[in-house]
């Protein structure tokens, strides 16, 4: 599993590729868990270059919006391959992630609203 | 009707099995004829059962060893998961609530029923518990 971090003024994407089952959820978990402890509240979870993910990834992606839905933020994913969006899917994560095609349109989706 | 060999995986190790499992049933699956979609299924509820194996199978063990056997038969892929830990109740895994706010876990099993034909669990086996698995190999 691979895991890119990029941070801008209020927002971070975490990039994961490669595979997220039971050996590598932990990795994902821990950096959630960095992320949080350091105040972070906007996530985009971008799943472009996952090649598999099961249900050890689902429950990471669980723990982290329960944790950030408590606050103000909110955990948006983007670029779902086809067999990831079939689990989302599957499992009704569609009804409560926002899935945006492109990171940029999940980056722009927490700018500020102009009135 | 048309049964194909068996195909044996026997594989020791730690957690690290579950993607040798994966890349084993992936290889094996395509071999039976299974189509793009029933491959990528039949590794997700693979990968699944040996990962509920290893969690919950193998408690205290220093070493898991789980047995895979996979054929076709006819036109359906039976997939074999079979551990030697202890013998679990999958019913005490509490199924997600699928409404609202996702709970944290208990998704595996769910996934396999919901991309397999069928899902059945053996537990007469002196040790360990036996999972089979199948799914027709053709989604259309």
């Amino acid at each position: 599993m691979r895991i890119e971090i990029v941070e801008s003024q209020n927002v971070v994407v975490v990039a994961i590729g490669g595979d997220v089952d039971t050996t590598t959820a932990s990795d994902l978990h821990t950096v959630f868990d960095d992320l949080v402890a350091r105040g972070v509240r906007n996530f985009v979870i971008d799943l472009g270059d996952i090649a598999f993910m099961d249900s050890s990834g689902l429950a990471a992606l669980a723990k982290l919006y329960k944790r950030i839905r408590i606050g103000r933020g909110d955990v948006r994913l983007c670029c779902l391959p086809p067999d990831m969006r079939r689990i989302i899917e599957l499992t009704r994560f569609d009804r409560v992630f926002a899935i945006f095609a492109t990171r940029a349109e999940a980056v722009a989706s927490f700018a500020p609203k102009s009135e | 009707m048309d049964i194909s060999p068996t195909h044996h995986f026997d594989v020791y190790g730690r957690e690290e099995i579950v993607g040798r499992i994966r890349a084993w049933v992936s290889s094996i699956a395509g071999r039976l004829g299974a189509d793009e979609r029933a491959t990528a299924d039949i590794v997700l509820a693979v990968s699944e059962a040996a990962t509920n194996a290893v969690r919950h199978a193998y408690l205290d063990a220093q070493e898991y060893h789980l047995t895979l056997k996979a054929r076709r038969i006819g036109e359906r892929i039976v997939v074999r998961v079979r551990d030697y830990g202890s013998k679990f109740d999958p019913a005490t895994i509490r199924l997600p609530d699928m409404g609202g706010v996702p709970r944290v876990g208990g998704y595996g099993i769910y996934l396999m029923r919901r991309v397999m034909d069928h899902v059945y669990y053996m537990a007469s086996h002196p040790n360990g518990m036996e999972l089979i698995l199948v799914r027709r190999r053709n989604t259309a």
